[in-house]
């Protein structure tokens, strides 16, 4: 028996609703991932959730697919399957196969990205993995690799947002794993 | 020179200005930290954090002084300089001296601290340095302890909040920094 309980659709406190319903519009599907589910009889948790998602991760973003990239590589990294499986049925629906995923997954230093899209997963990547790692010198470069300071300050959202997400969904699908 | 720059309260929006001066009033402190002045110019990564920390830190129902031990453990382990600052800050104001609390650094399974406070620090530290690793015995133990799942979602939130603050804070120190 698992240890935490999905709240059924109809029993979800309004302001938990009002946010899953926005998580469910995003994925264009009329479920959204259970982490939320379990979460939602603390709806402050799943408000600061969603907020960090739309604001940190907006829809259209300027980062397109590599966006996605940036999640699924960041989920794999950090051994989150709920993130990781959310980010390739993203990826799927936009056109992408596994193999190619798996690649990706596998080689992320090579990724068959154009220069832009490549320099963007790499980044956040790195600003999700070792964020302490950083140097003032890879700000600079990736202002001479084209990149505006609001461009990088999305981009440290995005990892940021990742380590949010990650923790959380990792953290619950654990407590809702049958023992 | 610094890549990032701090911007001035006139170059920020008032919708931002409002939030930092909040932030600021909450935090107890006399100015706006750099590290989240350097945001100034990102409306979406300042609401999205302030929210973030109001629902997953500040109204956390955990006690104060617990709450900060655990962030500065978490900044420790994760060698994050500025939150490891802010939580000895918070710390120092609670009346803990410098070698109490180095104390807790060096053997942070020995908290000076009431057993259900000891309990929630390790069980946050636990998932903010090893999210991926947690098992469904960990949720059982933890409600042996006497938390409830309310609870430990609460413990989840808190780290995953402190995951994402880190990156927001290590990158703008090392884009703060002088290169």
């Amino acid at each position: 028996m698992a240890f935490f309980e999905l709240i059924p659709e109809e029993q979800l406190p309004p302001e938990a609703k009002e946010y899953i319903e926005i998580v469910k519009k995003r994925a264009r599907s009329d479920r959204a991932a259970d982490t939320f589910y379990v979460l939602a009889k603390n709806p402050r948790l799943v408000k600061a959730w969603v907020q960090a998602y739309q604001e940190l991760i907006p829809i259209p973003n300027r980062f397109g697919t590599a966006q996605g990239i940036a999640g699924m590589l960041i989920a794999h990294a950090k051994g989150c399957r709920v993130c990781f499986d959310t980010s390739r049925k993203f990826l799927v629906k936009l056109g992408f196969d596994d193999a190619a995923l798996d690649n990706m997954c596998q080689a992320p230093a090579a990724l068959p990205l154009a220069e832009r899209e490549r320099r963007f997963v790499e980044f956040t990547l790195r600003a999700a993995r070792d964020p302490q790692g950083l140097k003032p010198g890879d700000f600079r470069e990736m202002e001479r690799a084209g990149f505006s300071k609001d461009e990088i300050l999305e981009m440290i959202g995005v990892a940021a947002y990742w380590n949010l997400a990650t923790t959380l969904a990792s953290a619950v699908d654990a407590g809702l794993r049958e023992e | 020179m610094a890549f990032f720059d701090l911007p001035t309260d006139e170059e920020l929006s008032p919708e931002v200005r409002q939030t930092l001066e909040e932030y600021r009033r909450l935090q107890g402190r006399e100015q706006v930290i750099p590290t989240w002045r350097a945001y100034g110019r990102s409306p979406k990564i300042v609401g999205a954090r302030f929210t973030a920390w109001q629902n997953l830190h500040f109204q956390c129902r955990f006690p104060w002084e617990a709450r900060n031990v655990a962030v500065m453990l978490i900044a420790h382990a994760k060698r994050c300089q500025g939150c490891f600052a802010g939580a000895r800050f918070q710390l120092d104001k609670l009346g803990f001296d410098a070698a109490t609390l180095d104390g807790m650094c060096a053997n942070p399974e020995a908290l000076p601290l009431k057993e259900r406070d000891r309990l929630f620090v390790h069980y946050a530290l636990k998932m903010a340095t090893g999210s991926a690793d947690l098992q469904p015995k960990d949720f059982r133990e933890m409600a042996a302890h006497g938390f409830s799942k309310e609870e430990i979602q609460e413990i989840i939130a808190f780290a995953a909040y402190w995951t994402m603050n880190m990156v927001f804070t290590q990158s703008a120190n090392a884009a703060l920094a002088d290169e």
